[in-house]
C-alpha cells in the first residue's frame, strides 16, 4: 500500500471528492470547470501546482489558462464577476468564510511566477510528457520528435512494405489476396491507394486493442483463414449438391423447373438459383416445401408428374435444403463476411511492423502513439513512479469533454485518478454523452455512462453526480425546441428493431436532456423539407433558400460573421460555398484558407519549380503569366499575352526582370527562405505581401529549420503536404464561415444554417468496423474486421451488428444534437422530404417522425402540407451591441529592402587550403599552424597543451600533433628562442595595450627586471611594414614607462628571427 | 542611464591603472568584454597601459584547472566503451542519444559537486534528508518514496525497468570517472570541480592581484566555491547587476539566485549595482503577431516608424534563433552587428552532404558491384549545388535512369558517366567510412574552387559555407577515425547531421557601432537604450526542453542540481535585466500556439502586465495585436478569356484539311474541349505541356498502356478466326498470360532484360494477370465470335457545312465480329482502366436520339461513350453497311463486365446522325473565331487540371 501522498489524516467524513458533471450544450461547462479550479486555489493558493486540468483541444487549453488568469486578476482587484459571485455563494453554502481577493492575488502571483507548474493540458500532451520521461524504460530514443502526420507515416510504411515483397512470398500472396478481394468488390485495381487507406486503421484504438499486442501467430492465422474458407465451401457444396440432385430428379421425371407453379419464376427455380449461390429462399418455396402451398398451378397439365416427383423425394430434398440452411447459414454468413476483410487484418500487422521501423528511422513518435505506448506498460499502482518521473504530484484532477475520452486514455489516467481519490483530493469529470461525436477517433462515451463508475467503484461513497441543466447559450425557444425534439427523436430511434434487444444506451444518453433556458429572449427556428422535382433537386432548393435566409438576415442587421453554416461533410460544404460565391458572397472554407490558393504563392512556387528544373514549361508559363498578372503592368492584357503564349521562351525573356534571368546560379545557391525573400524583392512584389505570402514564408522558414533547404526536397515536401498548409485563420467579418459539425464542436454563433440536414442515420453500409464480440473459435484474435452489412444480422455476428448499428445511430443523433445546439438566436435546417413513411434511416425521416409524433410538444408549429416547422419571429432584429475586438493594427508590409545585402558572413575561406592535403601548400600551412601555437604559448612547458588545444578548433589534425610539437621543439634549438620560453620572463601573449590611439595587441611581450622584449610572429616575406608595427609597439611600451626595449620579428620560414632596431 | 559596465570601470581606482595587467575581469560572455575594453579606454583617457585579462568564466576555469574539455562526440564514444561492459547487447547506434543524456547528467553531478554515491544509492539517514530539504515535508516524503523505489520491492513493470537502469548508471559513472582519470580527458563539469576542489584544498593558487567577477546570476556549486574562495582570499571582487523589482519580492523568480547570495555571502568586496525599473520612465509596447515572419516584419516596421536610432543604442533581441533571417530581411541600417551566427543548417550544402551520406547508406550489392537507389542519385543530381555545374552530365545520368526506369543503378555506371569530372567523387563506391568522408571532402574542395574561380556573379557566401563545412567534416572524420569501431554509413549520416546542425558561421560586423542583433544569452551584462524583443513566448522565453535527464526531480532537488525551476528563473533574470536600463521597449510575441498546445505568450509578459495593473510605476504600456491583410491587392481570380486572334486561329486551322492532311482531332481533345475549352486552348493550342510527374512506379497511365498491349498480344494469334472454348482456354493458361504480360512490360519499357519489376509493381503485375483472366472469362461467355482486329487505326474526314473538312482518327482497342441472326455484327470494344460513367437512359431519352446524345456533348464525364460513338461513326464511314455495336470494358469494375451501349442493340442510324450533327457543331464552335476560350463553370473539372495556377482555380 503506497503511502498517501498528501494528507496523513483520516478520511474526512462524508467526503465527496469525485464529482461527475453532466453538462448539456451551452450549460457553461467551462464556467463550471474554471469555477471549481478557482475554488481549489482560493482555499489553498499553494495547490495550483498540484492540479491537473485536462482539456480536449489545444485551443481549449489556451482558453482555459487565460480564463483562469483573467478571473484571478479580476478577483484580486476586487472586481465583481459572475464566477466570483458563484464561488462566493458556493462557499457560503459550504459554510466557508474567507477573504478571497487577497488569496486570489497570492494564487495569481504563484501561478505567474511558477508558470511551469500551471497544469492545463490535453490528455495527449500530458501523456507525451509522461512517455518522454519514460523514454528509456520504453526503449524509445532519448530525443525524438513528435509528429502528428499519420498519413505520411502510413505512406512511408507501405512503401517500405513493398520493398520486402520480392523476398517474402507469404507477404506477396497476402497482398495479392487483398488486391483481388478489392477487385472482386469493385474497388478498383489501385492497390496502393487501397493499402494506404487500410493503413489508417492502425491508429484506431479498437484495432490496437486486438492486433497491437500480437496475440495470434501468423501461422495460426493462416489456419484460421483456411477454416473459414472450408466452412464457406462446405455449406455451398452441400446446398449445391442437394439442388443439383433435385434438378436431376425433376429432369428424370421429364419436367422442367418452369413447369411448376409460377412458371419461369416458379418455386422450383430456387434450385437453379442455389447453383448460382443465391440463397434467398422465396416465401413460396418455403411454403411449398412445408406443404402449405400446392406445388403446381391448378391449370397445370403436369399435375400428375409433379405429384410423382414430389413423392419421389423432391419434397424431402427441399426440406433437407431448408433445414440445412436453417442450421448452418448463420455460421456460413459469418464466414463469408469475415473473409471479405480478413486480409486486412493480416496485412495490417505487416504494415505495423514497418511503421515501427519508420518511426525508429526518423526518430519520431506519433502523437497518437503515446497513449498506446503507455498503455502497454502502465500499472494501476504506477502513480508514484509517474509523479517522481515527471516531477509533479497531483492532488486534484479536472477532466473536460470526458465523453470523447478513449478507453486507453482513461486507462492511462486511471492510476492517477485513483491515487488522487485515495488521498482525498478532488476529481472532477465533466462531459456530455450527447455530444460524443469522436467515436471514429477512439472516443468512448460508454465510459461516461457507466465505465467510470465501474472502474472507480471503490470510491462509490465518495462520488456525487451533478447536473448543469441551464442553457446560457441559446434563445428560449431554441432550448425548448431542442428539449422536445431530441426527447422524441431519441425515443423513436430506440424503437428500431435492429438495435440490441433491451438496450438502453440511447435512452441513457438522452436521459438528462432537458435544459432550462437562462436567456429569456425568443429566437427563431425554421426547418424546411424540400422535395425533389423533375427539374430541381431538393438540394438546389435548399441552396436557394439558404441565399434567401442569408439576405434576409443581413437586411435585419446581422453581419456575415454572425453566421455559421454547418455541413456533415466537406463535399457538401464546397457545394454550398460555391453557390454562395456565385451569388457574390465571400466564404471561408477549409479550401479558401489553403496557402496555395493565393496567386502570389503560386508565383513563388512556380518560380522555385522553374529554377529547379528549367525544362518545366508549365512552371515557366505559370511564372510568366502570374508575373504579368500581379506585376505593375499598366494594362493587364492577358489576352494578348496568351495569344502569343506559344512563343513562351521569347515572352519569358522579354517580360521577366533581367536581374532574375542573369543571376540564376546565385539564386539557385540561396537557402530556401532567402531565395523566397529575394524573389519577392526581385519581382518587386513586396506590395502583394499578404496573409498567404507571410504564411508561405513561414513555411519555408519551418522547412529550412528542418533541414529541407534543397529545392527539390522542398518541392517534394510541398507537393505532398500543400493540402494541409493553411493560413493562420484570419478574423474576417465579411465572410461566411462554412464548417463541418465536427469542427464546430465547442463553437457558437448567432445564426446557424444547416443547408443539407439530411444524412444516413447510422453506419454506412459496408464500412469496415472492428468488433470484439467474437465466437469461441476466434477469441484469441480479440478483435476482427467486419463489413457493416445487413446480412450480418443473420449471422453469428448478429450481436456485433446490433452493437455497431446502435453506435452508428448514436453517432449521427449526437451529431445532429451538436449541430442544433450551436445556435444562439436562429436555427435553420433544410432537408429533403420523405413523403412515404417516417421509418427511413435518414435524418429527414427522423424529423418527419418527430414532427408528426403526438408526444412532440410543438407539433402545432409543423405544417405537414408545406413541410415546414417554424417557431418565432423571423423579422426580429438582432439585439445588443457586438463586443469590440482587440485593437488590431494592420501590418504595414510595403517594406523596403532588408539589410541582407549590406551584411556578409565573416570571410575565413582564405585559409581554405589549410584543410586538405596538398604538398605545395604544406609550407604555408605549417607557418600558419606555428603562428597559432606561438600566439598562445607562454612557456615551453605549456607546449603540449597548447597544441592539443588547437585540435578541437580544426587547426591541427589529431595525427599532426606529434609532428607539430617536434617542429616547434626544433625551433627551440635556437638559444635565444629557448631563453624566451624558459619561464624566467613575465610574458604577455596577445595582451592588449590600451592607449589613446586605440587598442593594440603585440604577439608577445616579455619582461624581466628592466629588460623588455617584444616579439611579433610573421609568415610570408620580410616586409618593412612589420618593422613599423614593432616600432609602434615599442613607442607604446615607452609611454607606459618601459625602457630598454628590444624588438624581434620571428618568421616561420627561411627568414627566421630578425631583430629590429 | 549609466550602464552596468560603466559602474565597474568607474569604480576602478585611478591609481591602479598601471597594475591592471595583474587584474583579471571575468564576464559571463565574451561580448561584454569587448564593450568593457572600450569603456576602460574612456575611463583612463590619455594613458597608455596594459589591459587586464578579460576572460569568460570557462576560460578562467580551464586556465587555472589546466585542462580543456574533450568534445561531445568523442566523449560519447568514450562513455560507450565503458557502458558496453554493462549492457553488452547495446549497439552504439542505440546508445548514442542515451549516452548524451548520461554525459550531461554526469557533467552536472561534478559541476554541482554532488556525491555520486549518495545520489545513486539514495540518502537513507533522516538527517541527510532533513539537511537536503529543510522543513519541506512534502519534498521529504516524495524523496523517501523515490528511494523506496530501489530499496523495496515495488515491482511494477515501469519501476523495475527504472531501477535496473539506475543501478547500471551508477556503475557507469564510476567506471567513466576512472577512465577519464586514466586518459586525462574530462568533460567540462569535471574540470570545474577540479578547480573548485583545488582552490578549497589550496592546491591551486590564482596568480592575479585581483579577479573581478561581474554580471553573473546563477552559479553552479563549483562556481560558488570558486567565487567564494576568491572572495575569502581577498582577491575576488564581485559585481551583481540587479533590480529592486526582484530583489525585494521573494516571488520574483528572476531574483531567486541573487537573493540567496545576498543573504549568505557577507564580504566587503561585493557590490550591488541596483536599479529600480518601475521607477524609471519607460515606454513599453507589447504586440502579438501571428508567427515568426510577421514578427520580423513588424520589428522592421517599428525600426522605421518609431524612429529608433540605427546604431548601437538599439538592440533587436531574438528569443528564437530561427527568426534571424526574417529579421535581417526586414530591417535596414547603415551598419549592423549580428552576434548570432549564420546557421549552416539552413544552407543547401548541409542537405547536400547529408544526401550524399545517405546515398551510401542505402546501397545494395549485386554481382556486378554496388548499386545506389536511383531516387537518391536523382536527388543529388537535382541539387542546386550540382545541377548548374554539371548540366550535361547530370542530364545524361538522369535520362539514363529515367529511360531505363531503374530503381537501382550501379555505382560503376554512374562514375563512368561522370566522365572523369570531379562530380564522380560523390559517386565512387566506398568500403570504409574513411574513404567515404575523403571522397565527400574531395568533392567539396573542387566545388569550392569552382565557385571561387568561375568568375560568375559575386557570391561571397557559398565559399565561406563550404569552408566551414569542410572544416567540420575534417574534424568529424578525425574523430570517427579515432574510435575503436566504426558506425555504419547510415548512422554516420545521422551523427554528421547532428554535429553539423548546430554549426553557425559568424557574420562580419561592426561590434561597437552597428545596430545590434543578438540572442538573449548575449545580452548578459550589456545595456541598450532601445530594445525590440522578438519571440517572447513560452517555449522560447523561458526556453522549454529542460529535463533531458535521467535524474528525477526530487533527487535533483535533494542534491542541489538545477531543475526546470532554476532553468526558468535564469530566463526570468535575462528578461528583466534587459528591461532594467532600457527606455523604449518593444515586446513582440507569436499569437499562434504550437501543435502541442504550448507556446502562448510568455509568462514574463503576464508578470509585467500584472505589475502594471497596480499602477505603482512610471511605465507607459500599450498592448495590441497585429493582423495581416487577408488577400491584400491580390486579383480575386479574375476571369480569364482568350480571344481567337489570328495567331490563335492559325494554330486552330491545323485541324482543317487543306491540300494536304489536317491534324487529327482526337476524341480526347474533343472531350477536353467539352469539359473546359480553356484547358483545350492551353493544352492543345498554346501547347503548354503538362509537367510529367515522373514516378518510378507504374502509374495509372502506364498501367492502362500495359494492359492494352497485353490484350493485343494475347489475342493477336487468334484474329480473323472463330474463337472456340479451347482457344480461349489456351489463351488463358497461366503460362501464356505470364508470357504475354512480360512481353507487354518489355514493350512498354517497364522492364528490361536486366531489370525486373520491384516493389508494388510486382503486385500490379499479379493484378494485371487477374484482370486479363477476367477479360478472357467474360469472352468465354460471349462465344462464338471472331476478333476482327486489334488496335486498329481508323481515320476519316468529316465535312463541315461550309465545306471544310476536318480529320478524325483514333485507335480502336478491338473489333469483334459476331454472327447475329440478321447478318454480321461488328462490336467496337474499348478497355477503360479508369472510372466510367454512362448517360442514364430513361424512357424518354431512349427514344429520342437527340436528347439521348446531348449529354455526351455537355459533360466530359461520359467520355467513354463519347469515344465509342466517335469510333462507330468513323468505322461506319469506312464500312457503310456494317451493323455496329459499341462496348466498354470497365476494368476497375470487372464484375459488371462488358457494358454495351444502347442496351446491346445495334447503333441505329438516327443515333449516329444525331451524334454526327452534334460533333459538327462542336467542331464548328472550336473553329469559330468569334467564340473565345473561357474557363469552365464547373470547378470540379479543375481538380485534376494542370493549369490551375493560371486559372486561379
Ligand atoms: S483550371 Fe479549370 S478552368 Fe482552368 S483550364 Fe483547368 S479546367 Fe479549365
Amino acid at each position: 500500500m503506497p503511502l498517501p501522498l498528501f494528507y496523513d489524516q483520516e478520511k474526512p467524513d462524508n467526503l465527496q471528492n469525485l464529482t461527475i458533471y453532466r453538462s448539456s450544450a451551452g450549460s457553461g461547462k467551462t464556467f463550471t470547470l474554471v469555477k471549481d479550479y478557482l475554488k481549489i486555489v482560493l482555499r489553498n493558493p499553494d495547490e495550483y501546482s498540484q492540479i491537473l486540468a485536462i482539456t480536449f483541444t489545444n485551443k481549449a487549453t489556451e482558453e482555459m489558462k487565460q480564463k483562469i488568469l483573467a478571473e484571478l486578476a479580476q478577483i484580486s482587484l476586487n472586481k465583481p464577476t459572475k464566477i466570483r459571485s458563484a464561488i462566493e455563494s458556493d462557499f457560503s453554502d459550504e459554510g466557508i468564510k474567507m477573504e478571497i481577493s487577497s488569496r486570489a492575488d497570492i494564487a495569481l502571483l504563484n501561478i505567474l511566477h511558477n508558470y511551469g507548474r500551471f497544469g492545463v493540458s490535453t490528455l495527449d500532451h500530458f501523456f507525451s510528457k509522461v512517455v518522454r520521461s519514460f523514454a528509456r524504460e520504453l526503449d524509445l530514443p532519448m530525443k525524438y520528435d513528435i509528429d502528428v502526420d499519420e498519413a505520411r507515416a502510413v505512406d512511408a510504411a507501405v512503401e517500405k512494405l513493398y520493398e520486402t515483397i520480392p523476398n517474402d512470398t507469404s507477404l506477396k500472396s497476402w497482398l495479392e489476396d487483398f488486391a483481388f478481394s478489392k477487385m472482386d468488390a469493385d474497388r478498383g485495381w489501385d492497390i496502393d491507394r487501397n493499402l494506404k487507406k487500410l493503413g489508417q486503421e492502425l491508429f484506431k484504438e479498437n484495432f490496437r486493442k486486438g492486433i497491437g499486442k500480437r496475440t495470434v501467430s501468423l501461422k495460426s492465422f493462416n489456419g484460421y483463414v483456411k477454416k473459414l474458407s472450408k466452412t464457406r465451401a462446405a455449406f455451398e457444396n452441400e446446398l449445391k449438391a442437394s439442388a443439383q440432385k433435385a434438378l436431376d430428379l425433376i429432369d428424370q421425371h421429364g419436367l422442367q423447373t418452369t413447369d411448376f407453379s409460377g412458371g419461369s419464376r416458379s418455386w422450383a427455380n430456387t434450385f437453379n438459383k442455389i447453383l448460382q449461390l443465391d440463397f434467398d429462399f422465396t416465401g413460396t418455396f418455403i411454403k411449398t416445401i412445408t406443404g402449405e402451398k400446392s406445388p403446381y398451378a391448378k391449370s397445370s397439365p403436369d399435375i400428375q408428374k409433379i405429384e410423382e416427383v414430389m413423392q419421389a423425394g423432391l419434397q424431402d430434398m427441399g426440406s433437407h435444403i431448408l433445414t440445412y440452411y436453417q442450421n448452418h447459414h448463420r455460421s456460413y454468413n459469418a464466414a463469408v463476411l469475415l473473409l471479405k476483410n480478413i486480409y486486412a487484418y493480416g496485412i495490417l500487422s505487416f504494415i505495423d511492423d514497418k511503421l515501427i521501423e519508420y518511426r525508429a528511422d526518423n526518430n519520431l513518435v506519433l502523437l497518437s502513439d503515446h497513449a498506446f505506448l503507455l498503455n502497454e506498460v502502465i500499472d494501476s499502482s504506477d502513480a508514484p513512479i509517474i509523479y517522481e518521473k515527471i516531477g509533479s504530484r497531483f492532488k486534484h484532477i479536472l477532466i473536460d469533454e470526458f465523453q470523447d475520452t478513449s478507453l486507453y486514455q482513461w486507462q492511462n489516467i486511471l492510476p492517477l485518478v485513483s491515487n488522487v481519490l485515495e488521498n482525498f483530493g478532488q476529481v472532477l469529470i465533466v462531459g456530455d454523452v450527447k455530444q460524443s461525436i469522436y467515436r471514429w477517433r477512439g472516443g468512448d462515451m460508454k465510459l461516461l455512462i457507466s465505465g467510470i463508475r465501474q472502474d472507480l467503484h471503490a470510491f462509490k461513497n465518495q462520488t456525487q453526480e451533478k447536473e448543469l441543466d441551464k442553457n446560457y447559450r441559446s434563445a428560449e425557444n431554441i432550448v425548448l425546441f431542442n428539449n422536445a425534439f431530441f426527447e422524441t427523436a431519441s425515443r423513436l430511434l430506440s424503437q428500431n428493431s435492429n438495435l440490441p434487444p433491451n438496450d438502453t444506451l440511447i435512452a441513457d444518453t438522452y436521459r438528462y436532456l432537458k435544459q432550462n433556458p437562462a436567456i429569456k429572449e425568443e429566437g427563431y427556428i425554421e426547418i424546411r423539407l424540400f422535395s425533389d422535382e423533375e427539374d430541381v433537386t431538393w438540394m438546389q432548393k435548399a441552396k436557394e433558400r439558404t441565399i434567401q435566409v442569408v439576405e434576409h438576415n443581413l437586411n435585419l442587421g446581422y453581419s456575415p460573421g454572425d453566421f455559421m453554416i454547418l455541413v456533415d461533410k466537406w463535399t457538401r460544404g464546397y457545394d454550398i460555398a460555391e453557390y454562395l460565391m456565385q451569388n457574390g458572397y465571400k466564404v471561408i472554407t477549409d479550401k479558401s484558407l489553403k496557402v496555395e490558393s493565393s496567386a502570389m504563392v503560386q508565383l513563388l512556387i512556380n518560380a522555385i519549380r522553374w529554377l529547379q528544373n528549367r525544362d518545366d514549361r508549365l512552371a515557366q508559363a505559370n511564372l510568366l503569366y502570374l508575373f504579368h498578372l500581379l506585376g505593375d503592368k499598366e494594362i493587364k492584357n492577358t489576352d494578348a499575352l496568351f495569344s502569343d503564349i506559344h512563343h513562351q521562351d521569347e515572352l519569358f525573356k522579354k517580360n521577366m526582370p533581367d536581374y532574375f534571368l542573369n543571376n540564376l546560379k546565385v539564386f539557385l545557391r540561396l537557402p530556401l527562405y532567402e531565395l523566397v525573400e529575394t524573389l519577392i524583392q526581385t519581382f518587386n512584389m513586396g506590395g502583394h505581401t499578404n496573409n498567404f505570402v507571410i504564411r508561405f514564408l513561414e513555411i519555408c522558414l519551418e522547412q529550412s529549420a528542418k533541414g529541407r533547404n534543397d529545392l527539390s526536397s522542398f518541392l517534394q515536401w510541398w507537393d505532398e503536404s500543400k493540402d494541409e498548409q493553411v493560413i493562420v485563420t484570419p478574423e474576417i467579418d465579411d465572410a461566411f464561415e462554412i464548417l463541418t459539425v465536427h469542427k464546430a464542436k465547442g463553437l457558437q454563433k448567432p445564426i446557424v444554417i444547416m443547408p443539407f440536414a439530411s444524412f444516413e442515420m447510422g453506419t454506412k453500409t459496408s464500412t469496415i468496423f472492428w468488433t470484439s464480440k467474437l465466437r469461441k473459435e476466434e477469441e484469441d484474435f480479440k478483435i476482427l474486421p467486419l463489413p457493416f452489412e445487413k446480412k450480418l444480422a443473420d449471422s453469428d455476428f448478429e450481436e456485433a451488428y446490433r452493437a455497431e448499428y446502435l453506435e452508428g445511430l448514436l453517432d449521427r443523433l449526437n451529431m445532429t444534437y451538436v449541430a442544433f445546439t450551436r445556435a444562439e438566436q436562429r436555427l435553420y435546417a433544410f432537408s429533403q422530404s420523405a413523403k412515404k413513411e417516417a421509418e427511413g434511416n435518414y435524418l429527414h425521416n427522423l424529423m418527419y417522425g418527430v414532427f408528426a409524433d403526438p408526444s412532440f410538444g410543438y407539433g402545432n408549429r409543423w405544417d405537414p402540407m408545406e413541410t415546414v416547422f417554424v417557431w418565432g419571429d423571423k423579422d426580429k432584429k438582432p439585439s445588443g451591441v457586438k463586443p469590440e475586438g482587440k485593437i488590431a493594427e494592420v501590418l504595414d508590409i510595403q517594406k523596403s529592402k532588408g539589410a541582407t545585402d549590406t551584411i556578409s558572413i565573416k570571410s575565413e575561406s582564405g585559409r581554405f587550403f589549410m584543410l586538405f592535403d596538398n604538398t605545395k601548400s604544406d609550407k604555408i600551412k605549417q607557418g600558419i599552424v606555428l603562428h597559432r601555437v606561438f600566439e598562445s604559448l607562454e612557456t615551453r612547458a605549456g607546449l603540449e597543451s597548447v597544441v592539443a588545444g588547437l585540435v578541437p578548433e580544426g587547426i591541427v589534425a589529431e595525427n599532426q600533433v606529434k609532428s607539430i610539437i617536434e617542429i616547434t621543439n626544433r625551433l627551440f634549438e635556437n638559444g635565444q628562442v629557448r631563453s624566451w620560453f624558459d619561464g624566467s620572463w613575465r610574458v604577455f601573449t596577445e595582451r592588449a595595450i590600451i592607449s589613446p590611439r586605440g587598442i593594440r595587441r603585440p604577439d608577445r611581450v616579455m619582461i624581466k627586471e628592466d629588460q623588455v622584449i617584444v616579439v611579433d610572429y610573421k609568415s610570408g616575406a620580410r616586409d618593412q611594414a612589420h618593422d613599423r608595427q614593432l616600432r609602434e609597439y615599442r613607442d607604446l611600451l615607452m609611454q607606459m614607462g618601459y625602457k630598454n626595449i628590444r624588438m624581434f620579428l620571428m618568421y616561420f620560414n627561411e627568414v627566421g628571427i630578425v631583430e629590429v632596431k | 542611464m549609466k550602464s552596468f559596465l560603466s559602474h565597474i570601470t568607474d569604480s576602478i581606482p585611478g591609481d591602479t591603472v598601471h597594475e591592471l595587467d595583474q587584474w583579471c575581469f571575468v564576464f559571463p560572455s565574451k561580448r561584454a568584454g569587448l564593450y568593457f575594453m572600450e569603456l576602460l579606454q574612456n575611463r583612463f583617457q590619455g594613458s597608455t597601459f596594459w589591459s587586464p585579462d578579460v576572460l569568460s568564466v570557462e576560460e578562467f576555469v580551464y586556465k587555472f584547472a589546466g585542462h580543456t574539455p574533450g568534445d561531445d562526440i568523442s566523449m560519447v564514444f568514450r562513455l560507450f566503451e565503458v557502458y558496453r561492459s554493462l549492457e553488452p547487447t547495446l549497439t552504439f547506434e542505440k546508445f548514442y542519444s542515451w549516452g548524451q543524456v548520461l554525459l550531461s547528467d554526469f557533467d552536472e553531478i561534478d559541476r554541482y559537486l554532488v556525491d555520486s554515491k549518495k545520489l545513486y544509492k539514495g540518502l537513507k539517514s533522516l538527517e541527510d534528508i532533513d539537511q537536503a530539504f529543510g522543513d519541506n515535508e512534502e519534498m521529504k516524503k516524495a524523496y523517501q518514496r523515490f528511494v523506496q523505489l530501489f530499496v523495496s520491492d515495488i515491482n511494477t513493470e515501469l519501476a523495475t525497468r527504472f531501477v535496473k537502469n539506475w543501478e547500471r548508471i551508477h556503475k557507469a559513472y564510476d567506471l567513466f570517472a576512472e577512465k577519464m582519470e586514466r586518459e586525462q580527458l574530462f568533460y567540462s563539469g569535471k574540470i570545474y570541480r577540479m578547480l573548485a576542489e583545488g582552490l578549497q584544498e589550496n592546491r591551486i593558487t590564482i596568480s592575479y592581484k585581483k579577479v573581478v567577477l561581474a554580471g553573473f546570476n546563477a552559479l553552479s556549486a563549483s562556481e560558488e566555491v570558486i567565487f567564494k574562495t576568491l572572495l575569502e582570499q581577498g582577491i575576488g571582487e564581485v559585481y551583481w547587476d540587479c533590480d529592486q523589482l526582484y530583489m525585494h519580492d521573494d516571488r520574483e523568480e528572476a531574483g531567486d539566485f541573487l537573493r540567496v547570495y545576498k543573504k549568505k555571502w557577507n564580504f566587503d568586496n561585493i557590490h550591488w549595482i541596483t536599479t529600480n525599473m518601475l521607477d524609471q520612465p519607460k515606454t513599453i509596447s507589447i504586440t502579438g503577431c501571428p508567427q515568426l515572419v510577421a514578427q520580423a516584419r513588424y520589428a522592421g516596421h517599428i525600426l522605421e516608424n518609431k524612429q529608433l536610432p540605427k546604431n548601437r543604442d538599439t538592440a533587436f533581441i531574438l528569443a528564437d534563433e530561427n527568426m534571424l533571417m526574417p529579421v535581417l530581411h526586414a530591417i535596414r541600417a547603415p551598419a549592423i552587428n549580428i552576434t548570432m551566427g549564420y546557421p549552416v543548417r539552413n544552407t543547401s550544402l548541409y542537405q547536400f552532404v547529408l544526401e550524399v551520406l545517405n546515398l551510401h547508406a542505402e546501397t545494395r550489392m549485386y554481382k556486378t558491384g554496388k548499386m545506389y537507389a536511383s531516387s537518391r542519385v536523382l536527388r543529388l543530381l537535382e541539387s542546386t549545388l550540382v545541377s548548374p555545374v554539371f548540366i550535361d552530365i547530370s542530364e545524361s545520368i538522369t535520362d539514363f535512369i529515367r529511360e531505363e526506369r531503374l530503381k537501382w543503378v550501379a555505382a560503376d555506371e554512374i562514375v563512368q558517366k561522370c566522365d572523369g569530372h570531379w562530380l564522380k567523387h560523390i559517386f565512387l563506391a566506398n568500403e570504409s567510412v574513411d574513404s567515404l568522408l575523403n571522397n565527400v571532402n574531395a568533392f567539396l574542395v573542387e566545388l569550392f574552387y569552382h565557385i571561387k574561380n568561375s568568375g560568375e556573379e559575386k557570391d561571397d557566401t557559398s565559399p565561406e559555407i563550404i569552408f566551414h563545412g569542410v572544416r567540420q567534416l575534417k574534424r568529424f572524420a578525425e574523430n570517427i577515425q579515432k574510435q575503436s569501431f566504426t558506425p555504419d554509413f547510415k548512422f554516420l549520416a545521422q551523427l554528421f547531421g547532428e554535429s553539423f546542425r548546430g554549426l553557425k558561421i559568424p557574420f562580419s560586423g561592426e561590434p561597437l557601432d552597428g545596430l545590434q542583433v543578438m540572442g538573449f544569452l548575449e545580452t548578459r551584462a550589456l545595456d541598450f537604450k532601445h530594445v525590440v524583443l522578438l519571440g517572447v513566448n513560452e517555449n522560447k522565453l523561458p526556453r522549454s526542453g529542460f529535463g533531458n535527464s535521467y535524474i528525477p526531480f526530487v533527487a535533483r532537488k535533494a542534491f542541489g542540481l538545477p531543475t526546470f525551476e532554476e532553468h526558468e528563473a535564469i530566463y526570468a533574470y535575462h528578461f528583466k535585466r534587459v528591461l532594467q536600463r532600457a527606455e523604449t521597449i518593444h515586446i513582440l510575441y507569436d499569437t499562434e500556439v504550437a501543435i502541442d498546445g504550448s507556446g502562448e505568450k510568455s509568462r514574463f509578459i503576464l508578470q509585467l502586465m500584472n505589475k502594471v495593473g497596480d499602477g505603482n510605476h512610471n511605465l507607459s504600456v500599450i498592448e495590441n495585436n497585429v493582423s495581416i491583410p487577408y488577400r491584400h491587392m491580390e486579383t480575386d481570380a479574375a476571369e480569364l478569356i482568350v480571344h481567337k486572334s489570328p495567331s490563335v486561329m492559325e494554330k486552330l486551322n491545323r485541324y482543317v484539311l487543306s491540300d494536304g492532311e489536317g491534324k487529327i482531332i482526337s476524341p480526347t481533345r474533343l472531350i477536353t474541349y467539352i469539359d473546359c475549352n480553356m484547358r483545350f486552348y492551353l493544352q492543345y493550342v498554346a501547347r503548354i505541356p503538362e509537367t510529367e510527374l515522373l514516378s518510378d512506379k507504374i502509374d495509372k497511365r502506364i498501367f492502362g498502356n500495359i494492359l492494352h498491349k497485353a490484350v493485343e498480344f494475347l489475342y493477336q494469334p487468334y484474329t480473323q478466326k472463330t474463337l472456340t472454348t479451347n482457344d480461349l482456354k489456351a489463351i488463358a493458361s497461366q503460362e501464356n498470360i505470364s508470357k504475354k504480360v512480360k512481353e507487354a512490360l518489355l514493350d512498354q519499357q517497364v522492364i528490361h532484360p536486366n531489370h525486373d519489376l520491384s516493389g508494388s509493381d510486382i503486385l500490379l503485375e499479379s493484378v494485371l494477370k487477374k484482370l486479363l483472366k477476367k477479360i478472357i472469362d467474360q469472352d468465354l461467355r460471349r462465344l462464338p465470335f471472331v476478333i476482327g482486329s486489334l488496335e486498329e487505326k481508323l481515320k476519316g474526314g468529316i465535312r463541315l457545312p461550309d465545306g471544310r473538312e476536318v480529320t478524325l482518327g483514333g485507335l480502336v482497342d478491338r473489333i469483334d465480329l459476331q454472327d447475329a441472326e440478321n447478318g454480321k455484327v461488328h462490336t467496337i470494344i474499348d478497355y477503360k482502366s479508369g472510372k466510367v460513367e454512362f448517360v442514364g437512359s430513361s424512357r424518354q431519352t431512349i427514344d429520342d436520339p437527340e436528347a439521348y446524345i446531348q449529354p455526351y456533348f455537355e459533360d466530359g464525364r461520359y467520355k467513354a461513350g463519347f469515344q465509342a460513338y466517335y469510333y462507330v461513326l468513323l468505322y461506319r464511314k469506312n464500312n457503310p453497311d456494317a451493323q455496329v455495336k459499341a462496348a466498354i470494358y470497365q476494368l476497375a469494375k470487372l464484375s459488371d463486365g462488358m457494358k454495351l451501349l444502347r442496351k446491346n442493340s445495334i447503333i441505329s442510324d438516327d443515333i449516329l446522325e444525331a451524334y454526327r450533327k452534334n460533333l459538327v457543331a462542336l467542331i464548328e464552335d472550336i473553329l469559330n473565331p468569334d467564340i473565345p476560350f473561357t474557363q469552365t463553370k464547373d470547378t470540379q473539372k479543375c481538380v485534376y487540371c494542370p493549369y490551375t495556377a493560371i486559372c486561379g482555380r
